[in-house]
């Protein structure tokens, strides 16, 4: 069987402007693996047997795979943005899958193509950003309302009395400070600028020493050798990541930090399914780590750059070799990231237990979840630019001997207001287990020459199955 | 499950089919193509002799082949809808839905409805085949070979090239010379829930003409593999 592939780039009222047809060199080994599960029916269906192991999803999580209901090796997915119901049968479990996760992708990447590959080397999201010029930051949970006290607190007494009480809210915790103590304490209640604690204060907080309170974390949590610490985030545009800034101190000599971004299953209930395969990492020196609860601070490490896809759940996971770094956290009330400045995640969500905080003893083999607490973080990146994705267009099939063939294609809208550069096209299929469906690497070519589609035009992508006896 | 061939010497049936180039990957299949590569080997169980061995490039993945992959790669027949007419291995027009099974073609001993099949025909390979020209039954009897159960070779892959590998035995206990001349791969269509039993459409998806033939003395068995590869 060869694949053409054909790729045509018309202007907005649908003319061709250029066409680009070449043989599509490569079929991977997942395409291998999921023909390996049809023909030697392995695992599965749904709720029985084994499924096979050590398949990774296009987020590199680690997702065992099996025969599903007939999905596997299904490209056929809705436009950009839709949510696509994994299990196709009517079922109430979602995997979640953007629309635009599932059938042909484009990337603007030019790493040559291995057998082993799992995803494109930089893919285009769904919508009309154009690209970025600089990082910028794409997702945070750092809630931080900060005032300075206007009179002395004392021990022994709940309240504190702040210059402005408008960004504090009743059951979250608060840090309160000085240049010599400090301690954190849930808020009972407000009246007017007075914040009244849950319990007495044990410290002595003087206005000339620059008393202070804001809330926002109010809690920590240690990493060390085995201990390791996870953050799960959801992006609301797919980007480059490039940095993380997370909240953190450290006591004693930790060592170095080490920063990972790792894929997940997005159902939310099974946590132990994490991926234990980093999609970048970085390290933070211990030297940069200042020392002590009253020092603890956001620090910046960066990545080496790597694409998370829109609607896909990643964790930030942190470890060190010693003890011990504290990761501060908010425990109380701790709306998921957007949903404290009111904007949803891609789904729309203001609140999920897909990105709580998580722990494991083992050094991240497997994870537990915390409840609902949150690690303090922010996460920048770069947006290569978007396409509005159509959804997957089928052609019939084509018999006349010696020949039998059929087309899949989609439409690709550039309105981001600057040129994008395709230059490798993929294709994902459906893969996944009884719990699971998640997007997976077929097919993947790099293009010569590349096309560059400019603003306001469209790209047309077929592929073409073709045997011939 | 063994059978005892005449003259004492034993065949093994089950289990013992053996990929013939375990841990290399050998193709002929050009960069950007996906197909399977044929491999066959004739030996005296008892001496361990190879009479016959060839590897070659399957020709011929025919229609029923591209109308399953249709069938999972667009969801059509999933729950409503479906593809009609795809012809089994009886001939007969069947409706194609995308199932957790399609493609299935795991066969135990004895069953030449699934799995590696091999026949006496010689009619040039065509489209439109639906399945071989002319099916060597299973069995000790003239003009039979024993089927073992199919077996399977995980995926493996080298820097080009990803495959898999799906084996058969076939032990001529006959009295007499067989020569295969085409080989198929049937596998399953639907299964389909009639009542209180289930009902399998199979169709072939392969059918390669061997000219000259694979000849399998009486005593010795064929191993066939298809590994269905696919090379950057």
């Amino acid at each position: 069987m060869k694949t053409i592939l054909t790729l045509e780039r018309m202007d907005k009222y649908g003319k061709r402007l250029e066409k680009q047809t070449q043989s599509s060199r490569s079929f991977l080994k997942n395409f291998i693996d999921e023909l390996y599960l049809l023909h030697a029916n392995i695992g599965g269906p749904i709720g029985s047997g084994t499924a096979y192991p050590n398949g990774f999803n296009v987020d590199l999580a680690h997702t065992d795979r099996m025969r599903l209901d007939g999905e596997n090796l299904s490209v056929a997915a809705p436009g950009g943005g839709i949510g696509f119901n994994g299990r196709l049968g009517g079922q109430s479990w979602r995997s979640e899958i953007p629309g635009e996760l599932i059938g042909i992708v484009l990337g603007s990447g030019s790493i040559a193509v291995t057998p082993l590959d799992k995803r494109l080397n930089q893919i285009y999201g769904n919508g009309t950003r154009a690209p970025d010029v600089a990082p910028s930051i794409i997702d945070s949970y750092n809630p931080q309302y900060t005032s300075l006290l206007t009179l002395n607190a004392n021990a022994g007494q709940p309240n504190v009395v702040v210059a402005n009480a408008s960004g504090f809210t009743a059951g979250e915790g608060v840090h309160i400070s000085d240049s010599l103590h400090d301690e954190w304490h849930n808020i009972l209640y407000i009246s007017g600028n007075i914040l009244v604690l849950d319990v007495n204060l044990s410290q002595n907080y003087l206005v000339a020493n620059v008393a202070q309170v804001y809330n926002g974390d109010n809690d920590g949590s240690s990493a060390n050798g085995n201990n390791w610490l996870g953050q799960g985030f959801v992006p609301s545009t797919t980007h480059r990541i490039t940095s993380v800034s997370i909240k953190i101190y450290r006591n004693g000599t930790p060592g170095d930090l080490t920063v990972r971004i790792r894929g997940s299953d997005p159902y939310p209930s099974y946590p132990s399914r994490n991926s234990i395969n980093d999609l970048t990492s970085g390290t933070i020196p211990q030297a940069s780590i200042p020392v002590g609860a009253s020092n603890a601070a956001y620090v910046s490490c960066s990545l080496p750059p790597v694409d998370l896809y829109a609607g896909r759940k990643y964790f930030i996971v942190i470890n060190c070799t010693g003890s011990e770094v504290i990761w501060r956290r908010k425990t109380n009330s701790p709306l998921y990231m957007k949903a404290f400045t009111g904007e949803p995640d891609y789904w729309g969500r203001r609140s999920t237990w897909d990105c709580v905080s998580h722990s494991s003893s083992d050094a991240g083999v497997s994870w537990n979840y915390s409840g609902v607490q949150i690690f303090m973080f922010t996460e920048s990146g770069q947006s290569l630019g978007e396409f509005r994705i159509g959804g997957m267009e089928v052609a019939p099939l084509v018999v006349a001997n010696p020949n039998a063939s059929f087309s899949v294609r989609r439409l690709f809208a550039n309105n981001c207001g600057s040129s994008l550069i395709v230059s490798e096209v993929g294709l994902h299929t459906i893969d996944g287990t009884d719990v699971i469906r998640n997007p997976h690497l077929a097919s993947r070519d790099v293009l010569s020459p590349v096309i560059t589609v400019n603003d306001s035009e469209l790209l047309a992508v077929t592929f073409t199955p073709q045997i011939t006896v | 499950m063994e059978a005892v061939l005449k003259g004492g010497a034993r065949v093994e049936l089950t289990g013992d089919a053996r990929i013939i180039t375990p841990g290399e990957i050998k193709t002929l299949l050009e960069p950007g193509e996906f197909g399977c590569m044929l491999d066959w080997e004739v030996k005296d169980p008892k001496t361990n002799l190879v009479t016959a061995k060839n590897s070659k490039k399957s020709e011929s993945f025919v229609r029923q082949f591209i109308e399953m992959l249709y069938l999972l790669m667009t969801q059509r027949g999933t729950n409503y809808g479906y593809l009609a007419g795809i012809r089994d291995i009886y001939g007969r027009p069947r409706i194609g839905l995308a199932m957790s099974r399609t493609f299935e073609c795991v066969a135990a001993a004895g069953d030449i409805t699934k799995g590696i099949v091999i026949g006496t025909g010689t009619d040039v390979a065509s489209i439109n085949d639906y399945r071989l020209q002319t099916i060597v039954p299973s069995g000790t009897g003239s003009g039979q070979v024993q089927y073992s159960a199919v077996i399977f070779g995980s995926p493996a892959y080298d820097s080009t090239t990803s495959q898999f590998t799906i084996t058969r035995n076939f032990a001529n206990a006959s009295g007499g010379l067989i020569i295969a001349t085409e080989i198929g791969l049937y596998t399953l269509l639907l299964r389909t829930d009639h009542g209180n039993s289930d009902i399998d459409y199979l169709a072939m998806t392969i059918r390669d003409v061997i000219p000259g033939g694979i000849s399998i003395p009486d005593g010795q068995t064929l191993t066939v593999n298809y590994r269905p590869q696919a090379v950057i």
